[in-house]
């Protein structure tokens, strides 16, 4: 188990009697023993080597605990109450939430020299966020599909939410508050981050009538036992650099953003206010902001990089795939997720939490 | 009608009436158990349902206790900022609330109410409308409102219509972040579940009281919520009387329909109904049931009584009818079989006295219609029944029987002269005097006669006033019946004393012989009536037989007798000598003397007359006992003259062995007269031998060894065995002239001669046949070596005068 930390109680009697008796140990631990850093961050959504590096370096040892959603990543914090984890990658909107809840710690920038290289537009200093969390990678919400099995390629989101015959059973969704509102808000015309109730409604009727025809709501695997590799799932809601890691084990794998516009979302490196390891945490995000580590990254996880610095270091094949880089012209139709009222977060709650797991 | 249908048509209505009163009262019993089945299973069904919902109750209140503990639900409740409620916990919150409606989906509906009554959080099972989000103005929230203990209620959910319980946990809770430990913890708001009653919607769809009935819940307001899918169409229901407070238990009937409630819980009406027909359905099938159980027992009772009575009554009855017939039909040998230790048994018994008593009287007629009154004896009637039966007997086995008419002398006079009574005793007297004869007589003739029969004793009746018959059976000699009669003479005149008097009477008998005399009863004794009135004439005090031939040969019989007993005496007797002649040398072997009886009056009687005469009448031993004096006295006179002697054999009667010391006599005779042994020889017959051969072997002996020569007589005429003859120590083997008289004509007779002759020399003895007449019979006899010859052949019996001369010559030719 990576958690060192424990909100419950026989755990940390437990803990106290294992410290008292490793406490000669204890003593010279900073010299020998690795420090432990708890990174909570997206599957496969790391270079191992540069991991490796960073250990290295700093003689530490980095545990990666994963989510599965935004939503997951939530419900882990509310449980931990916002503790055990050191380091979380997190989406936009909820570095709002957290920092509310009081979790996040505030960045030390003299600790993290490398700010330097993230662009401007990345940080807006006015922006809340900028004093919380360090911008870490950015992509697209879009359609991955197996243009192999797929009689038509979709090309919009209404592909997915009124899928053609070919395509019933077959698809899969996200069960991602704002993800799959915000994609049936699309799918609708309306924007991702409506807060009309007619159109939350709307969205709700189209979710559920797309009910149905999904196979699974679960964010599919990346391993080569993905349905999408399978084939059991021939089109998915996906993260465009999810579906270009897929790419490596089936090149007939495509990815589209939807003609209507899909979700731009930004990846945050956050601080947890409980950490022991801010130091270290500092030291991290550091690490990662040097340009020559955050092309590596950007290139390895296949996801553009906020890294301004960095960009100069991708290859220009990189630079030119549609896929990390989209057009323009539908980049300007996608929205980034925005931190929505209470009651609209309700609404959308209670349409999640209509569908069933599966 | 007969009795017996009587009896039934009398006792059934009192059997069927109170059998019918048992069936009405088991009827209403049952009718009352059967109705406390129905209410009570009614009654049941409430009480499940209810204790099922008290049950789903307590359970939902008990969970939601649990739920209220979960630490993002207080969470979720104590954020005071409305944003990161529900951007942080209330994602949480609603996947808690998803597990816990996957483990236990009745929970349908999962809420959190705050304070105010604005719902917070609700998690449904399924999408339902959820209109009013703000609880407050409520009624059930009203009566939720400030209450610190979880309640229930249960009510329609106006966001779906469905009937649910509502349990509401109040949340009472302290923000440990922002509140100090010693603030008492506040009211937060509600949990609030919303339980679906699928278990009591599907308890009253399934339940079925009785066999038609019907379950329902009423709300307290009297809204139908619950009734069952098939419940069509749904009957009118008296809501008012089934939610009335007044009486929590009640059962009423409305229209149709028996209903029954029991409101405790305070949650729901439920009510169990069944059609009214259901209950009148059950007492009719009671009824049928109840009176083919009635009717059926009335019917078996009937049976069995009437079998009963027929039994005891009527059986009996019949039995003792069937009686009384017999009776009347004069059956008196009637056995009772009815035993039975009742009255019919009693009846029976007297019916079976009766028949006795019948008898014993029909009886005493009877016997007073066949007997004498005075002297018991068979009347004149009954007497002649018995000879006919008598005759027929007689006439069956060759019997003949004698017929005795006994008529006292002198009744009449003794009668006059010292009345009837005196007349009457003295007839008494002597029927005993008779009587007791009679069976000293019947004592003696059975004891010498062992083959006397039962109907073989003689009669003994009264025949009128002073005349008495006797019958005496089996008698071969009408001798015997003379005898008899005598006897009775000799008692009857005996004195008689009657009356301190001596009396003195005669009686004269009649005898008539059946079947010599008649075969015809009425003649049988007219003709011993005719004999008695012979005997008076006679002279009374004796008995005359009926002249017919039977009494002439008696009569005849007597006079040889006589006549014979004067010869003997008067010594006319004569001897004659016939020779034995030796077969082979025809020379003289031997004499036979013969007796000879010339009577002047009757001439001359051949030997086979007299001989029986003289044997029955005891003359034979003084006759036997000359002819051997004769003999021996003429053998001396003929040695004396010079003569050569030869053996002289003289006939010994089988009465002188068994009444004489014949041996000693031979001694005497021979002794007195000189005589040698050989001079003398005896022959005995064949059958005089047999009839006590032993003691015959024993003299024979004494005789043989006294030097006599033996012959046997007739020998082939009796029934003599080989051992015998050798016991007999027989000297000469005499073959019976019947066999020599047959030689010429058969083989038979031959073998059985020469088979004679053989076995005669085997045992050491001579041979002689008698009667040989023909040269044909001697010369066979030869054949066969028969040693001596007797007969006309050679010589007829010779009179002493002319025995000398054949003496001298001694040869035949």
């Amino acid at each position: 188990m990576a958690i060192c930390k424990s909100s419950s109680s026989s755990w940390n009697i437990l803990l106290f009697f294992s410290f008292l008796a490793c406490f000669p140990m204890l003593l010279n631990a900073s010299s020998d023993k690795p420090r432990e850093l708890v990174l909570l961050n997206w599957a496969d959504y790391m270079d191992p080597e540069l991991l490796r590096a960073f250990e290295q370096k700093y003689n530490a040892k980095v545990l990666t605990p994963y989510y599965e959603s935004d939503d997951h990543r939530t419900e882990m914090l509310v449980q931990s109450k916002g503790k055990n984890y050191d380091l979380v990658i997190v989406d936009s909107p909820s570095i709002y939430t957290y920092a509310k809840a009081g979790w996040l710690a505030r960045l030390e920038t003299e600790q993290i020299p490398n700010l330097k290289n993230i662009g401007p537009r990345w940080r807006d200093s006015n922006d809340l966020k900028s004093r919380y969390s360090v911008p870490f990678l950015w992509g697209t919400l879009g359609i991955a599909y197996r243009e192999d099995l797929v009689k038509k390629i979709p090309s919009k989101w209404m592909d997915l939410f009124r899928p053609d015959e070919s395509l019933q059973g077959k698809i899969a969704m996200y069960r991602n508050t704002l993800d799959m509102i915000g994609a049936s808000l699309k799918a609708l015309g309306h924007s991702l981050n409506s807060t009309d109730p007619r159109h939350l409604e709307q969205a709700k009727q189209l979710i559920l009538q797309q009910l149905p025809y999904v196979r699974s709501y679960n964010y599919l695997s990346l391993s080569e036992k993905s349905a999408l590799i399978t084939g059991e799932v021939v089109a998915s809601m996906f993260y465009n650099s999810d579906a270009l890691l897929l790419q490596e084990f089936n090149e007939h794998i495509k990815f589209v953003l939807p003609e209507e516009g899909g979700a731009l979302w930004v990846d945050h490196l956050v601080v947890l206010e409980n950490s022991d390891n801010k130091d270290l945490a500092w030291k991290f995000i550091n690490f990662f902001n040097l340009p020559k580590n955050a092309a590596k990254l950007a290139e390895h996880v296949y996801s553009a990089t906020p890294n301004t610095a960095a960009e100069a270091l991708l290859s220009d094949e990189f630079l030119q795939d549609t896929v990390v880089y989209p057009d323009a012209k539908i980049l300007q139709k996608s929205e980034m997720n925005l931190p929505l009222p209470a009651d609209i977060i309700r609404r959308r709650n209670d349409i999640i939490t209509l569908l069933p797991v599966k | 009608m007969k009795l017996s249908n009587k009896i039934l048509f009398s006792v059934l209505p009192l059997i069927s009436i109170s059998l019918l009163v048992v069936g009405v009262v088991a009827f209403w019993q049952l009718k009352k158990a059967e109705e406390e089945k129905l209410y009570a299973d009614m009654d049941n069904r409430i009480h499940t349902v209810d204790s099922q919902l008290n049950h789903l109750i307590q359970k939902t209140l008990a969970d939601s206790e649990l739920i209220a503990n979960n630490p993002i639900l207080k969470e979720f409740v104590l954020e005071q900022d409305e944003d990161q409620r529900y951007l942080l916990w209330h994602a949480s919150l609603l996947s808690i609330f998803a597990d816990i409606q996957t483990t236990l989906p009745q929970y349908y509906e999962l809420r959190i109410i705050d304070a105010q009554g604005n719902e917070l959080v609700r998690r449904v099972t399924e999408d339902n409308k959820n209109d009013t989000e703000q609880e407050f103005n409520s009624r059930w929230f009203q009566n939720i409102q400030h209450a610190t203990e979880s309640q229930a209620i249960t009510l329609q959910n106006p966001d779906d219509g469905n009937t649910v319980i509502y349990t509401a946990k109040p949340l009472i809770l302290r923000d440990a972040r922002v509140e100090s430990i010693q603030t008492p913890p506040s009211l937060r708001g509600y949990l609030v579940i919303t339980a679906e009653l699928d278990e009591i919607k599907s308890y009253i769809n399934y339940s079925k009281p009785g066999k038609d009935g019907f379950m329902m819940a009423l709300s307290n307001s009297g809204r139908l919520l619950f009734k069952p899918e098939a419940l069509k169409p749904i009957p009118h229901i008296p809501v008012e009387k089934l939610i009335s407070k007044q009486n929590i238990h009640l059962t009423i009937q409305d229209n149709e329909l028996i209903y029954m409630t029991d409101k405790q819980n305070g949650h729901l009406v439920f009510v169990s109904a069944i059609p009214a027909r259901e209950l009148l359905g059950a007492t009719t099938d009671l009824a049928i049931i109840v009176l083919l159980i009635t009717v059926g027992t009335i019917i078996t009772v009937t049976l069995v009584l009437y079998s009963i009575m027929r039994r005891q009554v009527l059986h009996p009855i019949r039995y003792l009818s069937s009686l009384s017939k017999k009776i009347g039909q004069g059956d008196l040998n009637i056995q009772n079989e009815y035993t039975r230790n009742d009255e019919f048994g009693e009846l029976a018994q007297s019916f079976e006295d009766m028949a006795l008593g019948l008898k014993d009287s029909a009886e005493k007629i009877q016997y007073m219609a066949f007997h004498d009154s005075l002297t018991g004896l068979p009347n004149r009637a009954q007497f002649h029944q018995d000879m006919e039966q008598s005759m027929a007997l007689a006439n069956r086995n060759g019997d003949k029987f004698a017929l005795l008419f006994v008529d006292i002398d002198d009744f009449k006079h003794v009668n006059d002269a010292r009345g009837h009574q005196v007349g009457d005793q003295l007839l008494k007297a002597i029927t005993q005097r008779v009587y007791e004869q009679l069976r000293e007589s019947d004592r003696i003739m059975s004891h010498t006669n062992r083959h006397i029969r039962e109907q073989d004793h003689p009669m003994f009746s009264r025949i009128g006033g002073d005349d008495f018959a006797v019958l005496l059976c089996g008698v071969d000699d009408p001798l015997y019946a003379g005898s008899v009669s005598q006897r009775l003479i000799e008692v009857i005149a005996k004195p008689f004393t009657i009356e301190g008097d001596e009396l003195y009477v005669g009686a004269s008998i009649g005898i008539a012989i059946f079947p010599e005399d008649s075969q015809n009863p009425d003649e049988l004794i007219k003709y011993a009536d005719i004999a008695m009135y012979h005997a008076k004439s006679l002279g009374k005090n004796n008995y005359q037989f009926y002249q017919g031939s039977m009494n002439r040969k008696i009569h005849e019989k007597l006079h040889i007798e006589s006549r014979l007993r004067l010869a003997l005496e008067e010594n006319r007797l004569q001897l004659m000598f016939q020779p034995q002649v030796n077969t082979a040398t025809r020379k003289l072997s031997g004499l036979e003397a013969l007796i000879r009886w010339n009577d002047p009056e009757l001439g001359h009687v051949s030997p086979d007359v007299f001989i029986p005469i003289a044997e029955d009448s005891g003359m034979i031993l003084a006759i036997g006992e000359w002819v051997i004096q004769e003999a021996c006295r003429q053998q001396a006179e003929w040695i004396s003259q010079g003569l050569e002697p030869v053996t002289v054999s003289v006939n010994v009667s089988g009465k002188q062995f068994d009444h004489q010391n014949v041996s000693d006599i031979l001694l005497l005779a021979m002794a007195k007269n000189k005589l040698l042994p050989g001079h003398l020889g005896i022959e005995i017959t064949e059958s005089t031998a047999m009839m006590d051969p032993d003691e015959t072997a024993l003299k024979l002996r004494e005789i043989s060894a006294r030097g006599i020569k033996i012959s046997l007589d007739d020998f082939g005429t009796g029934y003599s065995s080989l051992s015998h003859l050798q016991q007999f120590s027989i000297d000469v083997l005499k073959i019976d002239r019947s066999f020599v008289s047959g030689l010429t004509n058969g083989q038979q007779s031959k073998d059985l001669t020469n088979a004679i002759v053989v076995i005669a020399h085997l045992l050491n003895m001579s041979v002689i046949a008698e009667g040989v007449e023909t040269e044909e019979q001697l010369s066979i006899l030869h054949g066969f070596k028969c040693d001596d010859i007797q007969g006309a052949m050679f010589s007829i019996p010779l009179k002493v005068e002319d025995v000398p001369a054949m003496l001298n010559k001694r040869t035949f030719h």
